[in-house]
């Protein structure tokens, strides 16, 4: 354990503030001394549909890992619309401009400016079974001082592995790979992803019960699939390092 | 001389989607084997930020598009019908860079293809008309932020230094931006598209203030940048005696960004 500790503690990101888009900055607000204004972010608001019928409770419950785990992953909340809740993923952006998803041929260049966060990603989207990464990404490339890499769309992962949330979670438990495709293999650096498998490893099964767990039925999902996906990540944290190691030669990381 | 169709669409900018305020600002081409593009001002985000308000706190992410219009072409030779597909998906985008409809445009000789993108850009996009001194700030904004010089520590912009020499009444220069931590650099605007007694001032300002920065060892010789656009015919004159005070550098010319960088080599980023 003390081992891993070290290993983590050397792993520290910087942590870049992230720009999401203001749409509007209306009326201080009345109280405080911090000068405080009210103001709205821009969203991509997402629903549970017919083609991703978990999808609200699948984004909700990656942000929520990915914030505890200190992830690449663009912030997001529930909100409530006519047909419940709704999950609303913030536009990371300029004022005027959202960035534009990352093209394949710069895959690798995302991937030398932005080694740790790549390692990270490919980490994480292995745990949740996420074989959609695909284009959802955001990154700048060409200005240095702006620092953005950020990925979104949990749409299919975690309950929609399979048909099912059923057998969704059994294939996230039985440790197979899942994530057969993904913009970073050939690109992440092996001793990154080995840093990054441990310190996901060792994290403290609370969190991710408290990340999965809603204390009540949620949309589609029941309390018990809950539970059981939450069981299912839990052992799939404490394999990963067996089931990157089986696929070593389709995630080909590079020896740096 | 063989001719080719080429299928166009025009880049378009849209700064605010509910207004559905759109405005050509580059265009895409394509024939079966090659794509090409031109945008507004290319990687220089000076002409895109005179747009207006909302596009200069943009600039930034515009030259992130440029850079991906650039390899979206640069990819379409092997993978043409997955590029038409990206190309297609920012059809009313809100991502507020989008793309217009599709048309066609025949008869383009096949060995200038440059020539017809020329012709396109020049029909669909009205670049933004600026004051030449607008113009020129710009470009040194941009040149700025490409380089970088405007994130190091200690940058600092319209600053006024006083010397106070012994016994002598205090002097004062004024200059528009400066790096004020040691090892310290200065930078003075001469603009040479103007008339002749508004240069002769601008120069003769540069000159003094120069020449007292260094003096009163304030920054060295080598750290004083005059910043200037293209310097007309039979200006040699107010060019040598700027270069005999500090480095000269045409905003306006190909390599700006190399050479401003090579004086800040070794200095400390913020």
């Amino acid at each position: 354990m003390m081992s891993c500790q070290a290993d983590y503690n050397l792993l520290a990101i910087t942590m870049v503030p992230t720009p999401y888009k203001i749409h509007h900055i209306r009326r201080r607000t009345s109280t405080g001394i911090t000068l405080a204004s009210f103001c709205t972010l821009n969203a991509i608001l997402k629903f549970d549909c017919d083609e991703s019928p978990y999808c609200v409770y699948n984004e909700h419950v990656a942000t929520k890992l990915a914030q505890t785990l200190h992830l690449p992953v663009a912030d997001g909340v529930l909100t409530s619309t006519g047909d419940g809740p709704a999950y609303a993923s913030l536009e990371i952006a300029s004022p005027g401009l959202s960035l534009p998803d990352l093209l394949e041929s710069q895959h690798s260049k995302a991937a030398s400016l932005y080694p740790n966060e790549t390692a990270a990603l490919v980490a994480f989207d292995i745990l949740i079974g996420n074989n959609d990464r695909g284009r959802n990404l955001k990154a700048s490339l060409v200005t240095p001082h702006i620092k953005i890499f950020k990925a979104f769309d949990h749409s299919h992962c975690l309950l929609t592995v399979e048909e099912t949330p059923e057998d969704s979670i059994k294939r996230l438990l039985n440790g197979d790979l899942i994530t057969t495709s993904h913009p970073f293999y050939g690109h992440v650096r092996q001793s990154l992803l080995d840093d990054w498998i441990k310190r996901i490893a060792v994290v403290d099964d609370t969190y991710i019960n408290e990340c999965c767990l809603m204390g009540k039925q949620f949309r589609a999902v029941s309390e018990d699939q809950q539970r059981k996906l939450a069981s299912a990540l839990i052992r799939r944290k404490e394999v990963l390092s067996n089931i990157v190691s089986k696929n070593i030669g389709r995630i080909a990381p590079c020896l740096l | 001389m063989p001719s080719v169709t080429l299928r166009y669409r025009p880049i378009q900018y849209v700064e605010d989607p509910f207004c559905g305020d759109t405005r050509n600002i580059g265009v895409i081409a394509y024939d079966c084997e090659n794509a090409y593009f031109r945008i507004m001002g290319g990687t220089d985000g000076a002409l895109f930020a005179a747009l207006s308000k909302t596009a200069a706190g943009s600039s930034w992410a515009f030259t992130e598009w440029v850079e991906w219009f650039r390899t979206l072409a640069g990819d379409f030779k092997e993978q043409p019908e997955s590029m038409l597909r990206i190309v297609e998906s920012l059809f009313n985008s809100d991502l507020g860079i989008a793309v217009g409809k599709e048309a066609e445009i025949d008869g383009v000789d096949s060995d200038k293809p440059d020539e017809a993108i020329e012709w396109l850009y020049s029909r669909l996009v009205k670049e933004p008309t600026l004051p030449r001194n607008r113009i020129l700030r710009a470009k040194i904004e941009n040149l700025l932020h490409v380089t970088e010089i405007k994130y190091r520590k200690g940058f600092e912009y319209d600053i006024e230094v006083e010397f106070i020499p012994e016994g002598a009444p205090p002097i004062r220069v004024q200059l528009p931006y400066a790096i004020i931590d040691s090892p310290r650099a200065v930078f003075k605007i001469v603009r040479f598209q103007t008339g002749g007694a508004a240069l002769a001032r601008q120069v003769n300002d540069a000159i003094m203030t120069l020449g007292s920065v260094v003096e009163h060892g304030f920054a060295e010789k080598s750290r004083c940048v005059v910043l200037t656009d293209k310097p007309p015919r039979g200006r040699d004159g107010e060019l040598r005696r700027l270069s005999e005070y500090g480095v000269v550098i045409d905003v306006t010319g190909d390599n700006t960004t190399s050479q401003l960088k090579s004086i800040f080599l070794n200095q400390p980023t913020a």
